[in-house]
């Protein structure tokens, strides 16, 4: 039952000093028991991360871990397997500096593998867009022809056969470059290309992009890129093209004249691509070799190393400028795992092979204790709800243990219906049946919160069964047909119809409303009212119930101040009110209005009147009880002094008990760390525990630091006025 | 009244509002948050990102650029170093921290509204105008294409940039590549020699772009008017006062004439006109300190430089530019900040790479001439 506390944990704030050989292995053992909240030494305020003692080996565990991400994205990528199950047994353990250097070897020699890899990838990209081009080139060029049939007579039929003539016709002859190109560049492409030639070459495209890969800073991507013909003539344009084509980042490639050579080509370009399969493939054994053996570990390799990162980064936490052989750690600790902590130092001891015993002792904490809450798998989901509005203090009441039913209550309320809410169930229990199989997996945005709230969905589902039994609703639809009315029906059917009319039940419901409300023609006139008025009283009684939570805080720390200026004021001013609306929403339930002969009163013109027409009689028709106009001005009066009351006194006596002072300094003497004895770690009495926290909590209302008026007015005034419009608009919404 | 004037009846205009400074920040302050109240915040808190005192003093005791890696984790740069094996070099530190800001700006450009963004792009026509340049200098020394455009920066990088590199002068220049950006505006002026570049030509052609794009941006700045126009106008008017006196200083003994000098002079800032004309007409450093003395602002400028041989000009400049930026800070509802964070951040990573250049070449002495910012 220990999980079910209402209050935080007590904990208490431990010394340890311990030999310096001792503090890895004790570090270790502490860790496994997860049950230290380890504080920086005040001796090192001034040092950066990289002046601490064990700076190094935290570095190192960065570099190995960043060798492990390494291997992992390798071995996924070669499709290994990586263990997740595995550990390394105890006669196994490598030091770091041996994972060092097996690590750095490895390292090296997958880059060598790699490296090598890179560079015949690279031609392999490039002989693939070869073969691209040269099955789409010579398409464009097809076309090229049919368009401009002249073009090859005019170039055969020269006029000069001179040696000028043959360089004229040389500069004239039509050349061309065949590449590929990034399909989102082709435009550019084609502007650039013109503005360069004047418009004196042509540039068609393939048209049929394909995804292609290419490296861009050292990572493979595909590209979509389309093949494209340029055709030119003249030794300037063609060389300016050619710088252009390189700037541009278009591959060139070439493409023979003749079919038969386009075809021999080809078949070098197929050879050449199968080869580099087989060579990729014993690469990719070779690195396997290399990596298998670590692969399997791997799992359990990143959590070792994680795991000295974070024992080496706790030791920097440590005080290590006492001697040359002592470290001292300070930090919080439950006092229920003081015992556990005892027997885990001894075994770091013992591991360590200390030559000094460690000494355990509690010092003066320099600040308020942590808070700790001790959830369970079903808990913790609503403790995390409830610490999104605000963890509580130290040793406070902790709502969130009141979350399970309160939460899944009020939502069943609202959702109330039993298909709905039997849908939501089956859900719910199909979360928790994946449990063991899901627990700690990566899972996706979507699916992760419905899987970590499976025990909130769990209950909020069985309440809005329960509420829909109470609605009688199933799908929005009632599901039975029966009533407890007696019925006033033309035929004497036993299922009344529209032209029956009720005439008065003939029995109370048993459970849940009447099912015939279902059927019946002002259901959503009677329900509305009903679940307006139920969603008062219970929005009511759960402020009420904050209150409550209060007053046993103000009780349990003697707080008598609080309770008397705070809480106090806060229950007349609500219950005067809005409890005095749920009595009386409760009074006109129980009043037989038929009976009277009475038009019952609505009650917001009762709540309206009560606060707009203050003294004043209240007329025959709205009368709800007599005396009432009596007893609501009462009630408002009181309401109107408690607000006042709740303002003011508080901070005011603060100020008083601070000699009136606008700015005092409260802070207790300088704190000065005293141990208690040798091995002092006592059993505290939970009247201490108390003392202790009630010093935490004054230290906090004050904000520990000097007392100001200004501030203290401030904030009574907005947890005033945030208590009264808070409960105003909370009803209202209800 | 208005019907009644002359019988004519059509509905005769209001008069423009007055445009009073006042009014446009009233108007501001209600509706600045509908579009640019998420970028504003946003930047707002990557500033408070920017490495404190406390940070470079820490940095500045680091023993080598693995103690480096090691402090900024624990700054807002987070682990951007983390997958950089060992060991570490200069060039990759200041690759990443740019790439951090790059990443920055681009969020924020992605959010912008209408006119921030056209704002932002105002931004990135300085980094275009840098990478143009170099990448002309770079072929005029022969260098590689694509190790040039490695060395661009990121957010002045635009489509047909590699093409450049085949362009042999200016005007080729401009019908190729710049007609397309939106540096064309800038361009046109200068681009129109026909004539092949030379070193001289490049350096008038990038204060002649620098020049227009300036003007442009500061006109602009001001037709936004408010407290833009107030925080973006003292911030370009000290960029144009610094080209001013840096262009002077360094054609001080060349073939630059001294109209020819005149033209690269912005037409607006601290120093502009007389100033300016008195730069004009200077032969001599001394004419220099003569002539921008008369302002305030400037009249430290050379007595420090005189006295402390520690501090160059150009330190001198940058500080002067790291306060104008702070004080950007200090108003809320304009897009002064915007600016003033890349400036801000750009400072930071140059003094990462001081310090880290200090230690890696352990002239720990010298550590401390980095530009302190908060």
């Amino acid at each position: 039952m220990g999980d079910f506390a209402f209050r935080s944990e007590p904990m208490s704030y431990l010394q340890l000093m311990m030999d310096r050989d001792a503090a890895h292995a004790t570090v270790e053992e502490i860790a496994k028991l997860g049950c230290m909240h380890f504080v920086d030494s005040d001796s090192n305020t001034l040092k950066t991360a990289f002046q601490r003692p064990w700076s190094n080996e935290v570095r190192l565990c960065t570099d190995l871990l960043r060798q492990l991400r390494l291997f992992r994205a390798i071995s996924s990528a070669l499709n290994l397997e990586i263990d997740t199950e595995a550990t390394i047994p105890a006669s196994e353990r490598m030091e770091l500096i041996d994972l060092q250097a097996t690590f750095a070897e490895m390292e090296r020699e997958l880059n060598e593998v790699g490296g090598r890899q890179r560079v015949m990838d690279r031609t392999f990209f490039e002989r693939l867009e070869h073969k691209y081009v040269l099955l789409h080139a010579d398409l464009v060029r097809a076309t090229m022809q049919e368009a401009r049939p002249g073009e090859q007579a005019m170039e055969t039929d020269s006029l000069l056969d001179t040696e000028e003539g043959g360089r004229a016709r040389e500069a004239r002859a039509v050349q061309s470059i065949s590449g590929v190109i990034r399909a989102v560049d082709k435009s550019l492409f084609e502007r650039v290309v013109w503005r360069v030639t004047k418009g004196n070459a042509i540039l068609k495209f393939a048209n049929s992009p394909r995804m292609l890969a290419q490296y861009r800073d050292g990572q493979v991507e595909e590209v979509e890129k389309d093949a494209f013909v340029l055709f030119y003539s003249g030794r300037v344009i063609g060389d300016k093209l050619n710088k252009l084509c390189d700037t541009q980042d278009a591959h060139k490639y070439h493409v023979p004249n003749t079919a038969r050579e386009q075809m021999q080509l080809l078949d070098e370009l197929n050879r050449a691509l199968l080869e580099h399969q087989q060579v990729t493939t014993q690469a990719d054994k070779r690195k396997s070799e290399i990596i298998a053996d670590l692969a399997r570990r791997l799992g359990a390799l990143e959590e070792r190393v994680l795991a000295e990162q974070a024992i080496y980064a706790t030791m920097n936490l440590f005080n290590s400028s006492i001697g040359k052989k002592t470290l001292v750690a300070e930090g919080w600790v439950p006092d229920r795992s003081i015992p556990d902590l005892r027997k885990a130092v001894q075994r770091g001891m013992s591991r360590g092979g200390a030559s000094i015993p460690s000494v355990l002792s509690s010092v003066t904490p320099p600040g308020p204790p942590p808070t700790l809450t001790v959830t369970n798998k079903l808990s913790a989901t609503f403790q995390s709800l409830n610490d999104a509005y605000g963890t509580p203090r130290y040793l406070e009441l902790n709502p969130g243990i009141f979350y399970p039913v309160t939460y899944s209550f009020l939502f069943g309320i609202m959702f109330g219906d039993i298909g709905h809410g039997t849908l939501m169930l089956v859900g719910a229990l199909f979360f928790i049946s994946r449990e063991k199989t899901w627990e700690g997996r990566q899972l996706s945005e979507l699916l992760a919160p419905a899987y970590d709230g499976r025990y909130v969905l769990l209950l909020m589902s069985i309440f809005s069964i329960y509420c829909g039994c109470v609605y009688n609703e199933c799908f929005g639809l009632s599901l039975l047909p029966w009533s407890y009315w007696e019925w006033d029906c033309p035929d004497t059917n036993s299922t009344p119809s529209s032209d029956c009319s009720a005439v008065r039940p003939a029995a109370s419901s048993p459970f849940g409303v009447d099912p015939i409300w279902g059927i019946a023609a002002n259901k959503l006139a009677y329900q509305n009212s009903f679940k307006m008025k139920i969603s008062i009283i219970i929005g009511v009684s759960q402020m009420v119930f904050g209150l409550a939570c209060k007053t046993s805080n103000c009780l349990y720390f003697k707080r008598w101040r609080d309770l008397l200026l705070e809480n106090l004021p806060e229950y007349i001013f609500l219950l005067s009110i809005f409890g005095y609306l749920s009595f009386l929403i409760i009074l006109k339930w129980c009043t037989d209005w038929v009976g009277l002969e009475k038009r019952p009163p609505p009650l917001l013109d009762t709540l309206l009147g009560m606060i707009l027409r203050v003294g004043s009689p209240i007329e025959d028709e709205m009368l709800l009880y007599p005396g009432q106009a009596t007893v609501q001005l009462v009630l408002l009066s009181v309401a109107a002094i408690a607000v006042p009351w709740m303002l003011l006194p508080k901070p005011l006596m603060t100020w008083a008990d601070n000699g009136y002072n606008v700015i005092a300094d409260t802070s207790p003497d300088a704190e000065h760390k005293k141990t208690d004895g040798e091995d002092g770690v006592k059993e505290k009495t939970v009247e201490e525990t108390k003392k202790e926290a009630k010093a935490v909590q004054d230290a906090h209302g004050h904000g520990s630091g000097p007392f100001d008026i200004q501030e203290a007015m401030i904030h009574q005034s907005i947890h005033t006025i945030e208590f009264v419009l808070g409960a105003i608009s909370n009803t209202a919404s209800y | 009244g208005i019907l009644s004037q002359g019988g004519n009846t059509s509905p005769v205009p209001l008069p423009p509002p007055q445009s009073s400074c006042w009014r446009r920040k009233r108007a501001e302050m209600i509706t600045f948050n509908l579009d640019d109240g998420f970028t504003e915040a946003v930047v707002r808190g990557y500033r408070s990102g920017i490495l404190s005192q406390g940070d470079y003093s820490n940095l500045g005791q680091c023993d080598g650029l693995e103690d480096m890696r090691m402090h900024l984790a624990v700054t807002d740069y987070g682990n951007f170093l983390q997958n950089e094996p060992s060991p570490l070099q200069t060039m990759t530190i200041s690759e990443k921290c740019t790439e951090k800001l790059v990443e920055e700006f681009n969020y924020i450009r992605c959010n912008a509204s209408a006119e921030l963004a056209k704002f932002l792009d105002y931004i990135t026509y300085g980094y275009m105008i840098d990478n143009v340049i170099l990448l002309l200098t770079g072929t005029l020394h022969e260098r590689d294409t694509s190790e040039l455009l490695e060395k661009c920066h990121p957010l002045g990088k635009f489509q047909s940039l590699a093409t450049l590199a085949i362009t042999t002068s200016p005007k080729d220049a401009y019908k190729l590549v710049l007609v397309d950006t939106p540096l064309a505006v800038y361009a046109q002026k200068c681009f129109t020699e026909s004539q092949d570049f030379t070193e001289l030509n490049i350096e008038v052609i990038r204060n002649t772009l620098y020049k227009a794009y300036l003007e442009d941006f500061y006109a602009y700045t001001q037709k936004l008017g408010g407290a833009t126009a107030d925080v973006m106008g003292e911030i370009l008017r000290f960029e144009a006062d610094r080209r001013a006196i840096n262009i002077t200083i360094n054609s001080l003994d060349t073939e630059l004439t001294k109209e020819g000098r005149g033209e690269l002079y912005c037409n607006f800032g601290d120093l502009y006109p007389e100033g300016v004309m008195r730069l004009e007409r200077a032969d001599t450093q001394d004419a220099v300190r003569q002539a921008v003395e008369s302002f305030g602002q400037y009249r430290e400028l050379f007595q420090e430089d005189q006295f402390n041989r520690d501090k160059s000009l150009e330190d001198w400049f940058f500080e002067y530019e790291v306060k104008l930026n702070k004080l950007a800070f200090e108003q809320q509802f304009q897009y002064g900040v915007f600016y003033a964070y890349m400036k801000l951040k750009e400072q930071e990573v140059r003094n990462i790479v001081w310090i880290a250049e200090c230690i890696s070449q352990d002239q720990k002495s010298r550590i401390n001439q980095y530009i302190p910012i908060f």
